[in-house]
């Protein structure tokens, strides 16, 4: 599905991505786990095409299609989604107006005002979101756990392909944590969704079972392995025997 | 109604158009005055207010105030008094594409659209005016025309008419409005009647448009509502220049009223210099607004074919010349529209040897440094736009070098001088043939030549031309090496063989010549001479011969410059301009020698003040001068100025043979002056007096509140965009006089493409207005790294117990904003969008439903237009 090819960034000069090499199958659930700072969210942003970073090698394909040169609203016309770890606030827009521009700009078919109210009522049904919150300013005074509800409900409403969900699990307790894996445990197997979990801790990971761990440190995938036992062993030994 | 100049007459009573002929008249004068109030047939006492008025308007003094404003007082009044008819006479091709492009944009039907363009005859909107006055004057509202008000409702008048409000004495030009105001808008509401539809000029476009000195009065009754709209939000097209207009609001107890104009947001030809509201107890008074800097009028533009013309002098139509960013060179384009932005405080920048007067929010080019990133060591330069207030003496502003602009030699005038007179003697009368006296048979060319030029340079230097003798003097010392290439010239050029020959001139004996040279403009002693304005219009080698005529006869050359003195101020300044064009680079024109007595060759005389102007530049090395002496020195010259550099700075990158960058010597203030902006095709910015200035298409207007009793409340809602090249000053007064009062001010800038915007307000609270209340809030919302925006909002609170908010917030759209929305699928375009009516989304609230719509799709056809 995404593979990612020796990839160089660097940010303002200083390089933080030292040659990744990935590959994420359609349909399976990948974790990105490392300490703070190894690039984990460089390199979910750089997947989405964050301007901000500099890519200066290197190729990400998708579905064997390079789209290391495409623009942000490309990308995500093509499927991909970011769960964003600490979205920005934007005052004077609200949810539901922007959810159903996005919407809109994702789908050929276009919802009228009431049956994307309909989808999205559905949808935050789900994750137990209150009606008075989609008429909210994106983000605009929200919780921890309330930026990541509103993420993980674009995720349910965009029903994008391939989905990377930069610390989800950070800042939201547990009731709000098993809230949103059950959503994103349903919207998988209904749909194929491929996954990106971006964590360094496994907490989340109990809810949603990864098919594969990559461990990032210092800008390099410096082991990968199938299946949660990689993932477990972090969580009783951090990351420090993994820098030998 | 009689013989009235306004226009809306032609909605009534279009069967006698001629006799909306109104000869022109010109001259602020009491005649004028007295004509204008007979011709509307006004009572004696408006007649009285009028001359009153007048008469403020001649003492009202205004310390440094210009002699150009006598100039553009007779023009511009004389303007307005010409009849409007024509302006509906005016096709609909005459439009501006652009303008007519909008209004489709827009989807205002094509009648409106008409209307707004001030084309066609009204009668649709007659119909719809006709059916809701209906409705309004059964609640008996009044809503008329000012003209029409005051006939009718002349007691409302004497009560209201720039009374309390506005009184001609608050400024000189409210005093000339006083006395010339014609046309605008009379509304008075009943007490306790609401309007509930907004009322609009919009269904008297034509009326509206019939005044530069336009009057809107309205009054709100005690315990009434209404809601104005100056115009509609689409642009409205005019080619009036001048509008200095009034508008003054009552707004009585317990009353409400709601002024919006949103017009002038998206293209401002309107131009309303005083906007007032006085606010009775619990009266409530909000206003909408929405902005669309400024040159003195005698600013010097250069034109393609007319050379140099003052600012006040520019027409529609015109070629001038602007910069072009892309490419960093000189290019011609029309000028589209001339405003006339009202009197300010003007301030003097000098730099590299040019100088202007322009306002504090003017925009001049500037080349900034940006400091250094890990990517660029050195640092690099970048063009930007700043308003002159922000300039500081050392900051580097954008000259031209040299004028890419290809002249044309002079036709020279048909000068016939019969070579018989009539003649008498006390026999009879008999022709005298008189050609063997001053008319030597003279040939001279058709058109001008680099000889001719050189010797009206030799004349502008040191000639005179004397018509009562027919002589023409050309001082020439009989040493001076360039004086029998002189007489050799005469010979080629007139096939004049020069007899007569003193010590320290010759002479020229030809009524022919004289007169030739006087017609195209070169008479004048040595303190009346100047360069006649076609002169600027010649090719190059033309004007590069004059000066070196100029040089050759009064130059003086040094190690490092040429140098002229003169007594004659303006004719050096011409001269500098003159160089410009050709790329030689003057000084400043600076004092040389005071006034004094003197002894000359043993007399004593009255020597006057004289002037000096330097001249370096490397095309100085180029003059054509004759004088061989004055040549060998010339090649001497040490000049490296190639103001490409400046203070071990280096910017030869952004500098070419036309444009060069030189820091600010000088800016000082000038004092209240009338000032004028441009409008060019296709570009925002023209070359004034050789600097690269901004044309800013933005009025400077701050409504006014007076809250002057117990309870009075006044909002502001205010928003400005400025996009590429334009400064959007915008911002609001409140002044609270008595307990209780409250203002409430809420503004929204947005700024894109290199635009600025500014909020300016005023808040002042008078010592015991206890318990009164002032909330302001101004944030800015920066689009991109190239725009501005800026807050300077001012309080002067002389109470205690009051409670005040300030709260300003600038900022640039986030590109993780950006980033965000578009991960969502957005393209820039729309997440920009979007961002932009998050953000005046808190003002959006406080517009009425129709209005906030018109609003977003202006702000997003704004949007459109210019993301690429």
């Amino acid at each position: 599905m995404i593979e990612i090819k020796n990839l160089h960034v660097d940010f303002k000069g200083k390089e933080i991505l030292k040659g990744i090499n990935m590959k994420l199958e359609k349909g399976k659930v990948h974790a990105l786990m490392g300490p703070n700072g190894s690039g984990k969210s460089t390199l979910a942003h750089v997947l989405m095409g964050d301007q901000k970073f500099n890519v200066d090698s290197g190729e990400i394909l998708l579905n064997g299609k390079n789209i290391t040169k495409l623009s942000v609203d490309e990308r995500s016309k093509l499927g991909i989604f970011l769960s964003f770890q600490n979205p920005v606030e934007i005052e004077g827009v609200k949810i539901s107006s922007f959810f159903r521009q996005a919407y809109n700009s994702l789908h050929e078919k276009k919802l009228s005002f009431l049956e994307f109210q309909e989808l999205l009522e559905k949808k935050a049904d789900e994750l137990k979101i209150q009606r008075e919150f989609l008429s909210r300013y994106l983000n605009r005074g929200f919780s921890g756990g309330e930026k990541k509800k509103s993420e993980i409900l674009q995720l349910l409403v965009l029903n994008p392909k391939v989905a990377i969900l930069d610390e989800v699990d950070s800042g939201t307790d547990v009731d709000a944590l098993k809230e949103v894996a059950n959503a994103i445990n349903k919207i998988i197997k209904s749909t194929g969704m491929t996954l990106l979990i971006i964590t360094h801790y496994n907490r989340i990971l109990k809810y949603l079972k990864p098919d594969k761990v990559f461990v990032m440190i210092n800008g390099k995938v410096i082991r990968e392995e199938d299946g949660i036992d990689l993932a477990n062993e972090i969580d009783k030994k951090g990351y420090e025997w993994l820098k030998k | 109604m009689g013989n009235q100049i306004n226009t809306n007459r032609e909605i009534y009573d279009h069967s006698d158009p001629e006799k909306l002929k109104f000869k022109a008249t010109t001259g602020i004068s009491e005649e004028l005055v007295r004509k204008i109030s007979k011709d509307k047939k006004e009572p004696e006492w408006m007649l009285h207010k009028r001359l009153e008025a007048l008469k403020l308007f001649n003492e009202i003094p205004m310390p440094n105030f210009g002699p150009s404003l006598a100039d553009l007082n007779l023009n511009e009044i004389s303007y307005f008094i010409k009849p409007d008819a024509k302006k509906n006479a005016t096709s609909w091709d005459d439009v501006p594409a652009e303008i007519k492009e909008t209004y489709e944009k827009l989807g205002i039907p094509k009648a409106e659209r008409e209307a707004l363009a001030g084309v066609g005859a009204q009668y649709e909107s007659e119909v719809i005016y006709h059916k809701l006055k209906k409705q309004w004057e059964e609640k008996g509202v009044i809503f008329l025309d000012c003209d029409q008000g005051l006939q009718q409702y002349p007691e409302l008048f004497k009560k209201y008419f720039m009374t309390t409000c506005i009184n001609p004495g608050l400024h000189k030009f409210a005093a000339l409005h006083g006395a010339f105001w014609s046309g605008g808008t009379f509304i008075y509401v009943p007490k306790g009647v609401k309007v509930d539809l907004p009322l609009q000029a919009y269904f008297r476009m034509n009326a509206r448009k019939g005044g530069q000195f336009e009057h809107t009065l309205i009054i709100a009754d005690e315990g009434s509502e209404i809601h104005y709209i100056e115009g509609c939000s689409a642009p409205v097209y005019s080619e009036n220049s001048l509008h200095a207009g009034g508008v003054e609001i009552h707004v009585l107890k317990n009353a409400r009223v709601r002024y919006s104009s949103i017009e002038n947001w998206s293209k401002n030809v309107y131009n309303l210099n005083t906007k007032r509201a006085v606010v009775y107890e619990n009266g409530v008074m909000e206003w909408v607004n929405g902005n669309t800097g400024c040159l003195t009028g005698d600013s010097k533009i250069f034109t393609n074919s007319k050379g140099l013309i003052n600012m006040q002098y520019i027409k529609k139509g015109d070629v001038i010349f602007v910069w072009d960013e892309l490419t960093n060179r000189l290019k011609t384009s029309k000028v589209k529209n001339k405003i006339f932005s009202g009197s300010k405080k003007v301030y003097k920048i000098i730099v590299g040897g040019r100088s202007i007067e322009a306002s504090s929010n003017h925009p001049f080019l500037t080349l900034i440094r940006e400091k250094n990133s890990p990517h660029h060591k050195k640092g690099f330069f970048r063009f930007i736009w700043k308003p002159l207030e922000e300039l500081k003496i050392g900051d580097l502003i954008g000259i031209v070098k040299k004028i890419p602009h290809k002249g044309k030699p002079h036709i020279l005038p048909k000068i016939s001088i019969g070579e018989e007179v009539n003649s008498k003697n006390q026999y009879s009368t008999f022709k005298m043939n008189i050609s063997y006296l001053y008319n030597k048979k003279i040939n001279y060319p058709q058109k001008t030549n680099e000889d001719f030029m050189w010797l009206m340079g030799l004349i502008i230097g040191d000639g005179h031309i004397d018509l009562n003798t027919n002589k023409i003097n050309i001082a020439t010392h009989e040493r001076e090496d360039y004086r029998d290439k002189l007489i050799i010239l005469l010979k080629r050029l007139f096939d004049y063989t020069v007899t007569e020959k003193k010590e320290r001139y010759i002479i020229i004996n030809s009524k022919t010549l004289c007169q030739l040279f006087t017609k195209i403009g070169f008479s004048g002693n040595a303190d009346t001479k100047k360069i006649p304005e076609w002169v600027f219009t010649l090719p190059e080698s033309q004007i590069l011969s004059f000066l070196a005529g100029y040089i050759d006869s009064d130059g003086h050359i040094s190690s490092h410059s040429v140098y002229l003195t003169s007594i004659n101020k303006k004719l050096l300044e011409d001269v500098k301009l003159l160089g410009i064009q050709v790329g030689l680079w003057g000084s400043n024109v600076f004092t040389h020698g005071k006034a004094r007595k003197s002894m000359i060759l043993g007399k004593e005389v009255n020597l006057k003040d004289s002037w000096r102007i330097l001249f370096d530049g490397k095309n100085v090395k180029f003059l054509p001068l004759k004088c061989m002496a004055k040549k060998d020195k010339l090649g001497k010259i040490k000049t490296t100025r190639g103001y490409f550099s400046s203070r071990g700075l280096n910017f030869r990158s952004k500098v070419n043979e036309e444009i060069g960058f030189s820091r600010i010597n000088k800016i000082e203030e000038r004092g209240i002056k009338p000032t004028f902006d441009i409008e060019v095709e296709g570009y925002h910015n023209f070359v004034a007096n050789g600097l690269i200035v901004h044309n800013s298409r933005i009025t400077m207007l701050y409504p006014s509140s007076v809250l002057l009793e117990t309870g009075a409340k006044t909002d502001y809602v205010g928003i400005a965009y400025a996009n590429k090249g334009q400064y959007q000053d915008t911002g609001c007064k409140a002044y609270h006089m008595a307990k209780n009062t409250s203002s409430h001010i809420i503004s929204k800038s947005i700024c894109m493409n290199g635009g600025t915007t500014a909020y300016r307000g005023l808040v002042k609270i008078k010592n015991g207005c206890t318990g009164s209340k002032s909330s302001v809030r101004c944030d800015g919302l920066m689009l991109d790294n190239k725009s501005k925006a800026t807050t300077f909002p001012s309080m002067e609170v002389d109470e205690n117990d009051v409670e005040v908010s300030h709260e300003a917030a600038v900022g640039k759209i986030g590109e993780e904003q950006l980033f965000y929305l578009m991960s969502r699928g957005l393209p820039e375009r729309e997440a920009t969008k979007m961002i932009v009516s998050g953000f005046i989304e808190p003002l959006i609230k406080e517009l009425p439903l129709e209005y906030a719509v018109e609003l977003n799709r202006l702000i997003e056809l704004e949007i459109e237009n210019s993301v690429v």
